[in-house]
């Protein structure tokens, strides 16, 4: 019963941000596909599946709060390696989607386990870094957390999925910078990196994906095709004006011009429905958000709660930066879900337990169980 | 261990100096963030909101029916029909499904693919803008669309009146015909509320009423889908229907001349004397003014305009000849009232006139013997008005008289392209031959050969004048202009363009020279005769083109009944070799199948009174 203590050490504010976000994506996933309910006499109503998938995650929420992010960090390579398997699993069995085979069903659940590979690998890294920080000094310091990422990163690239992939990139150029590596192997690599952007457009991204990003230069290049999702979402988000349309009254959204809007572009819904006030609070929530993993990072009682919620609010960052720049036009259009507001299943998981992983942290920094 | 520690707490130092670096990079994220968010919401949010709008509200232009045009009895000759046509918003066909669509609707519709990418090419010039792929498809086809119709992202069927001329090719130089607006008349008429897939009338009635037949073109915002279907209807302006046309023409005489003439080419005037009214005007060959609002060929429609057929010119009142003999009657009108010509004037006809040393023969080598003016008109004895036109009276007595009957002026009836002939004298010759006139160009003239040059409208107001004793009218074509709502908004009087001096002695004598040109054994137009009504006419036969490729024309015009007369008519028939053989038995049938029907004209006039 010592655990049942933990609650009043709980991050209250993260925990506050949190249910907020959740339940504005759930409003908004609600108006998103409102004309998919009706159409369909509510046999499909997304908000309520999301619901479910809130609850399932707030199961795990318990779960890892109870267990805690120190024994997990014992299980890091297990973790990583199970993981890896089941991407390579997706090949094997996954099922194809939008042309890209992402996701493996479990009975009646469709998982991606290329969500999950996220946190897998800011665990992994912030276990690896954390035990092998006497060597910060070496290349090799940097370069085996390379190999680390590199792995999951690729099979996932071949997936394809570029957007989450490219999530890899901040997390582990983050942790790295964070854990103390000298700047002169930074630069190095990431000018090595620059150098090989032609080797990348050349032989690793796929037609469609060059295409998805010659397209985000010119949307007029293809406007009923690829650049139709990024114009019509940049009307929604523009057209929403100082005040928004209103809940349920936007016209981009309810006559169906902005496809994939309960999934990657609710944001766009959010910026037509609730204007610019609505996108300011939904920023300022993430703000919140990413701030306060960092404050827990740096009230951190060891190198690998630092190390992990630093990740974790990078990568929340990143989702943020590059979902949000795709709905306004100033990132390509990736298929990346916004954590918390998007609907999907494993992003909403990957999501929770993120912050599941921030509480613990927070937890045990005083009251150990 | 040491070493560990030592590691950690250089971790743990450097990590708090590295941090910071941290969150200002996600304060610069943020910042970048929402003002991109600002930019586009506040900055640009008014161009966003129209684009908003004009993704969704869509003006669909509902066309104004044509009014009608209908004949004297009202008899409906042109009015509408539903056409269904398949129209393309490019916008609103997805990318990937283009292919598939396009390659569904050419099998349905039986036409090929590359026809319905050029369209669609076209329909991307102006977004949003429906561009017809097919019109006027039938039933079937009509139902194979509907029925797939979510198959068919940015395709939809609309229903729009066209104009369908009943009788085809009736009447089809009256009415003329429509077509689409060029760009140069788009340019000009789309302040006048004109679209750009808008027909326009282009000939005869069509265009002459265009400002009444044409109508209010109504419009409705409709907020669409993303496929470009209706999801709710904004605001309507209901059309405004064109008004209707009622013609002079009768409809079963002008079908009935058509009959006669269906193997000829030539021209056809009825008119009523009495108040002018055209009551049948044909051009041959006809042709179908239904040609233009079908889906046609190029190949056809060049045709009809290139041809040597010129099927689209009313020869009516567009083309001119030479009026040959049936200008005799002037000629010696002139001489009658201007220079004391009685019947008791003769003049030796021995078959040619000698001038000099040029020989003008009358078409009678024999010759006519001794001739007084009712004989020279019932024999159409040119040496007779050679004589008169030489020794009496003079090219420029002929064009004064000429003049006053119209000849050389567009009679102003209510049809394009009218031509106005010519009617020469010496003054034109300098102007635009820039030669003397000579006596040979008068002696010419007096037969109605030569630079004389009329258009079958301007001899039958001719006949209409004789037969009114010297009261020149106007040809009226059209009878009233009614809204739809019953409203007249325009009739015609009848208008009297000239009334010419003329005695009673000299009508007469005309009149009776007109009368034996038909009902005397020798007269050259017996072939006119009707059983029970004296018909009055003239023949004529004309020359045209070198001496070496030489064409003969044949004119009859007259009016009927002799004594009283109601109709006058003009007969020509191109390539007929002689008035009296070619032209007058037709004027005989005219007249026959005229006054046969003449009761029930009248009936009819009352039950619509």
């Amino acid at each position: 019963m010592k655990k049942i203590g933990l609650i009043s050490h709980l991050n209250y504010p993260l925990l506050s941000v949190t249910v907020l976000l959740i339940t504005v994506g759930l409003a908004f996933i609600y108006s998103a596909s409102y004309q998919i309910t009706i159409e369909t006499n509510a046999q499909i109503n997304y908000s309520s599946k999301q619901v479910v998938w809130s609850v399932i995650g707030i199961i795990c929420f318990v779960a890892i709060l109870l267990y805690g992010y120190d024994r997990i960090m014992k299980l890091s390579y297990l973790i990583y390696i199970a993981n890896i398997l089941l991407l390579i699993l997706v090949f094997v069995i996954g099922a194809t989607r939008y042309g890209s085979q992402r996701w493996i069903q479990v009975g009646g659940l469709v998982l991606q386990p290329s969500e999950f590979a996220k946190i897998t690998i800011i665990i992994t890294l912030s276990k690896y870094l954390s035990m092998n920080l006497q060597n910060y000094r070496s290349i090799w310091f940097l370069l085996k957390a390379m190999i680390l990422t590199f792995f999951p990163m690729v099979l996932i690239l071949r997936q394809p999925d570029l957007g989450t992939s490219l999530v890899f990139i901040p997390i582990f150029f983050t942790m790295v910078f964070v854990a103390g590596t000298p700047l002169k192997h930074l630069l190095l690599l990431i000018g090595t990196g620059i150098t090989a952007v032609p080797f990348f457009w050349f032989f690793l991204l796929k037609d469609y994906q060059k295409n998805r990003i010659r397209v985000f230069w010119d949307p007029n290049l293809d406007p009923a095709g690829l650049g139709y999702q990024a114009i019509q979402s940049k009307i929604a988000v523009g057209s929403g004006g100082l005040f928004g349309k209103g809940w349920l009254h936007g016209t981009q959204n309810q006559l169906n011009f902005l496809p994939k809007r309960y999934t990657d572009f609710i944001f766009s819904v959010i910026g037509e429905e609730w204007g610019f006030l609505g996108v300011s609070f939904v920023l300022l929530l993430y703000f919140l958000l990413i701030i306060i993993g960092i404050y827990i990072a740096s009230k951190s009682k060891d190198s690998f709660g630092k190390l992990l919620a630093c990740g974790i609010s990078v990568m929340i960052l990143a989702h943020v930066i590059i979902n949000v720049g795709m709905t306004i036009g100033i990132m390509p259009i990736t298929g990346l879900p916004l954590l918390f507001l998007s609907y999907g299943g494993s992003s909403m998981l990957t999501a929770i337990i993120s912050v599941a992983l921030l509480e613990s942290i927070w937890v045990k920094r005083k009251y150990d169980y | 261990m040491v070493r560990i520690r030592r590691a950690e707490e250089h971790f743990i130092g450097q990590f708090e100096g590295r941090i910071k670096f941290l969150v200002l990079g996600i304060f610069f994220c943020f910042a970048f963030l929402w003002f991109s968010c600002w930019r586009i919401q506040i900055l640009h949010g008014e161009w966003f909101v129209e684009l908003a709008r004009n993704n969704r509200v869509r003006k669909i232009i509902i066309p104004a029916p044509r009014g009608n045009i209908y004949d004297r009895k009202g008899v409906i000759l042109a009015d509408n029909r539903p056409s269904f046509d398949v129209e393309v918003v490019i916008e609103d066909i997805p990318n990937e499904k283009k292919n598939s669509i396009v390659h569904k609707l050419a099998s349905i519709l039986d036409i090929s693919e590359e026809t319905i990418l050029r369209k669609i090419q076209i329909s991307r010039h102006v977004p949003y803008v429906p561009e017809k792929i097919v019109r006027d498809i039938n039933m079937q086809q009509l139902n194979m669309i509907m029925e797939n119709r979510e198959y068919f992202p940015g395709i939809s069927i609309q229903p729009t009146p066209v104009r369908d001329y009943r009788f085809g090719p009736h009447a089809s130089h009256v009415l003329g015909y429509i077509g689409k607006l060029s760009s140069e008349e788009y340019k000009r008429l789309k302040s006048e509320s004109y679209f750009m897939q808008d027909y326009i009338g282009k000939m005869g009635i069509e265009k002459e009423l265009e400002r009444y037949l044409k109508g209010e073109h109504g419009g409705m915002q409709v907020q669409v889908d993303n496929r470009g279907y209706t999801d709710d209807i904004l605001g309507v302006k209901e059309p405004v229907p064109g008004s209707n046309v009622y013609l002079t023409i009768d409809h079963h005489l002008q079908m009935y001349i058509e009959s006669l003439m269906m193997d000829h080419t030539g021209a056809v005037v009825v008119m009523d004397v009495r108040n002018g009214d055209v009551l049948a005007m044909a051009s041959f060959p006809e042709y179908d003014p239904n040609l233009f609002v079908k889906p046609t060929s190029t190949e056809i429609i060049r045709e009809l305009f290139q041809s040597k057929h010129k099927y689209l010119i009313n020869k009516a009142i567009r083309e001119v000849y030479p009026p040959g003999s049936t200008f005799k009657m002037l000629v010696a009108l002139s001489a009658m009232e201007s220079s004391g010509l009685t019947i008791a004037d003769k003049y030796y006809c021995n078959g040619s006139f000698v001038m000099g040393k040029f020989t003008w023969k009358c078409w009678h080598k024999a010759g006519h013997g001794w001739v007084n003016v009712i004989e020279a008109i019932r024999y159409s004895c040119n040496v007779f008005f050679y004589n008169l036109g030489h020794k009496m009276i003079g090219v420029h007595q002929i064009h004064n008289w000429a003049d006053q009957f119209g000849f050389g002026k567009k009679t102003g009836i209510l049809l394009d392209a009218e031509s106005a002939g010519v009617n020469p004298d010496k003054t034109w010759k300098k102007y635009t031959l820039n030669l003397p006139w000579y006596p040979g160009d008068t002696i010419n003239l007096s037969i109605g050969q030569g630079f004389m040059l009329v258009t079958p409208l301007q001899l039958v107001s001719f006949m209409v004048a004789i037969a009114n004793r010297g009261e020149l009218l106007q040809p009226r074509l059209v009878e009233r202009v009614v809204s739809n709502t019953g409203e007249v908004l325009q009739s015609f009087p009848r208008v009297v363009l000239n009334k010419i001096k003329m005695s009673e002695n000299t009508y007469k004598v005309i009149a009776e020279g007109m009368k034996e040109v038909v009902q005397h054994d020798y007269g050259t137009g017996k072939k006119a005769a009707v059983k029970d009504i004296p018909v009055s006419g003239k023949t004529g036969t004309i020359q045209m083109g070198t001496p070496q490729n030489r064409i003969h024309h044949a004119w009859f015009c007259g009016f009927a009944p002799s004594d009283n007369p109601e109709i006058a008519f003009i007969i020509l028939v191109e390539q007929g070799t002689s008035g009296g053989t070619y032209a007058a038995p037709i004027a005989g049938k005219i007249v026959d199948f005229y006054f046969k029907n003449k009761p029930q004209v009248l009936a009819n006039q009352q039950d619509m009174e």
